[in-house]
């Protein structure tokens, strides 16, 4: 049984020199984000990366810049309190960021009030995005903690690089999971998960958003106001780009359970930000 | 003691000959140990009277509590609500400390429940005016006006013969803590409840407010203020379901918010007992609705997961467009190690329509729901009589 695991298999569409592994075998992919004072580290290769499961090194299969498709989920805020010029800033910075995209990344379009909705499922027709995005009408609360769950377990299909970029502006109003479900989902999801607020926000909404992104590898964006939004953004994008991929096939350890990991780049000093860890498969 | 008694008399007499002399100019009523003071529900200060009142002022607000017509934003309310804070503080001291007969040989009794509605009125017209989305406070304005209106309950319940026990200072409290619920107010209800619990221990009424008022402090809603107390809120919540229950088993809300509460405090087996016992076909839709939310959570969490879903299922079968339901089959699926299936719950919720008809889900209501949904009649029902 195959769980929790992005796995690549011979049928999976080849796009982008996507790398192949046998059929019915566990691969674990991780993005990891390799700097040094905040600038990224480019040029490295497999050998480079020293990659722990459970504290068992693992031999590194794979190790790739920007050769995997992305598969970009916008969840956006879409309750009252965003209205008006918000909607304008959070559009732009939406556009912005699927101007960059390029011919073999798809995007999805969640928003999210009191309730989920799909804008645009996931689509490599950028327009049908933008056609959604401008449908958008804000109103209701707020249930970031449903919008950031139903992301991740959306992004997980499909064999490209889940990123989500959720934005809010502020408190959760409605939601019904509970915070620590999702940050245990977020513990075995393969979407990195890059949340962006705006204004002062409270310490539990900002610990629980930045425990998301800590656990699935991503990074917690705080913006000042809203025109600050499509810098953020586009910042996103850039720093998913300059991710590695790696990939491996647990070897040594017990198959299921939850499974820690630990990367660094071997003899270098870099700051190394990957997932803490998946959850393995029964 | 006899020493304090001639304190308190030599304050009466001096606020007397004050009023009498006073005749429109500024007054000093001395400075009174006991004197009234209004504690706004935000509990950031408290608002002393300034010693010093006007006899114009304080007329001016009898007539505008006398005048106010009962539910309405009239030019009485207008002018009470323009008093500043300490002038307020001034006439509600002076009002209650007064002995000259009111104008028109009005009722004192019957003014100062005059007043109470007038200030309710006020503090929940500005409670509705500022409330926005995201707010957990009530504004400053309405804050005040539900503290004046305290005082004068407070100053009322002396008066009546049968004290907290007449049926419209009861009333009151039941009415302000569902209007608090209804406001999702966040910082000032909890001493609000443990005020109105310590003034009716035994009202099911109160008991149940304050449960879902405590329930929902513990909710991602409350945020920060309340960050860190969630199990103790839903200890209290449980506590005091369990006593309404006590004193009514037929209570399904009760019991159904009591199973809620178990299955956040982690007690899953405990929660869908409750549940299995709230089983009662002829109950309210949305009760029933929850009934299998909760028992769906409770199993997923013991890992029942074929109970599970059959609980879930049963709750869309009441609401398809319940996301709360959907959300919860999804999380049953993952748990389970199906995650295809997990995403197929969350596919099924977010390709449903979007409008609030098909979306309908009771969870949306449910801190809201039960008797804080009863406000406005409550509010209703302290109002009428003054209408006659």
């Amino acid at each position: 049984m195959v769980l929790g695991l992005a796995c690549l298999t011979v049928g999976a569409p080849a796009r982008a020199q996507l790398p192949t592994f046998s059929s019915k075998v566990e691969v674990v992919r991780v993005d990891v984000l390799v700097t040094q004072s905040g600038r990224p580290i480019l040029g490295l290769r497999s050998s480079d990366f020293e990659l722990r499961d459970n504290g068992v090194r693992q031999e590194i299969e794979f190790a790739a810049l920007e050769k995997l498709p992305l598969r970009l989920i916008l969840a956006l805020d879409s309750s009252d309190s965003v209205a008006g010029v918000r909607m304008m800033h959070l559009r732009a910075a939406c556009e912005a960021v699927l101007d960059r995209l390029q011919k073999e990344d798809e995007a999805a379009l969640i928003t999210f009030n009191h309730t989920l909705v799909l804008g645009s499922p996931f689509t490599s027709d950028l327009g049908r995005v933008r056609t959604a995005l401008r449908a958008v009408a804000p109103g209701g609360e707020t249930a970031l903690i449903d919008a950031l769950y139903a992301g991740m377990v959306l992004g997980e299909a499909g064999s490209g690089r889940g990123l989500m970029v959720a934005f809010t502006d502020g408190a959760d109003t409605s939601s019904f999971l509970r915070s620590q479900e999702v940050q245990d989902v977020a513990k075995s999801s393969d979407v990195v998960v890059y949340p962006v607020t705006s204004g002062r926000n409270g310490r539990r909404l900002t610990s629980f958003l930045r425990g998301i992104a800590d656990q699935t590898g991503g990074r917690l964006f705080e913006v000042e106001s809203t025109p600050d939004l499509q810098k953020a953004f586009v910042a996103i994008l850039d720093e998913f780009r300059q991710r590695y991929v790696l990939a491996f096939r647990p070897q040594s350890v017990t198959k299921g359970g939850w499974h820690r990991l630990d990367v660094l780049v071997k003899g270098r000093p870099f700051d190394v930000r990957a997932r803490a860890g998946y959850q393995g498969g029964q | 003691m006899i020493g304090r008694r001639h304190v308190v008399l030599w304050l009466w007499c001096a606020l007397a000959l004050g009023l009498f002399a006073a005749n429109g100019r500024a007054q000093d009523y001395g400075a009174q140990a006991d004197r009234p003071n209004i504690e706004p529900f935000l509990f950031r200060r408290r608002v002393v009277p300034s010693q010093k009142f006007s006899k114009a002022q304080l007329e001016t607000w009898q007539s505008a509590a006398s005048n106010h017509r009962p539910g309405e934003a009239d030019e009485s309310s207008r002018e009470a609500a323009s008093l500043s804070p300490e002038d307020l503080a001034d006439v509600i001291a002076g009002f209650e400390w007064g002995t000259e007969a009111l104008p028109g040989g009005r009722d004192k009794t019957d003014l100062t429940r005059r007043a109470v509605v007038l200030h309710t009125d006020i503090a929940v017209t500005a409670a509705a005016e500022t409330a926005q989305p995201d707010q957990t406070t009530v504004s400053t304005s309405a804050s005040l006006h539900f503290g004046a209106a305290m005082e004068l309950v407070n100053f009322l319940k002396q008066r009546l013969p049968r004290g907290r026990d007449d049926p419209f200072i009861l009333t009151w409290w039941q009415a302000v803590a569902a209007q608090l619920g209804r406001l999702h107010e966040t910082v000032s209800s909890p001493h609000f409840m443990v005020r109105a619990l310590s003034q009716f221990p035994r009202d099911t009424e109160i008991l149940l407010m304050a449960g879902v008022q405590f329930e929902f402090l513990a909710s991602p809603v409350a945020q920060d203020a309340q960050a860190g107390w969630e199990p103790a809120y839903e200890r209290k919540a449980e506590e005091l379901y369990r006593e309404v229950l006590k004193k009514d088993p037929t209570v399904v809300e009760a019991r159904i918010r009591l199973a809620r509460v178990l299955g956040q405090l982690r007690r899953p087996e405990q929660a869908a007992a409750e549940l299995d016992k709230a089983l009662d076909d002829g109950a309210p839709r949305s009760l029933r609705f929850f009934k299998y939310l909760f028992l769906g959570e409770s199993r997923t969490e013991l890992n029942r997961f074929g109970p599970a879903r059959e609980a879930y299922e049963r709750a869309l079968g009441l609401y398809p467009g319940a996301q709360s339901a959907h959300l919860g089959l999804s999380r049953l699926e993952r748990r389970a190690g199906n995650r295809s299936g997990s995403a197929a719950a969350i596919e099924r919720l977010i390709e449903l329509p979007h409008d609030a008809q098909a979306r309908e889900d009771p969870w949306s209501d449910y801190f809201t729901a039960g008797p804080a949904a009863r406000a406005a009649d409550m509010l209703e029902s302290l109002r009428a009589p003054l209408r006659k």
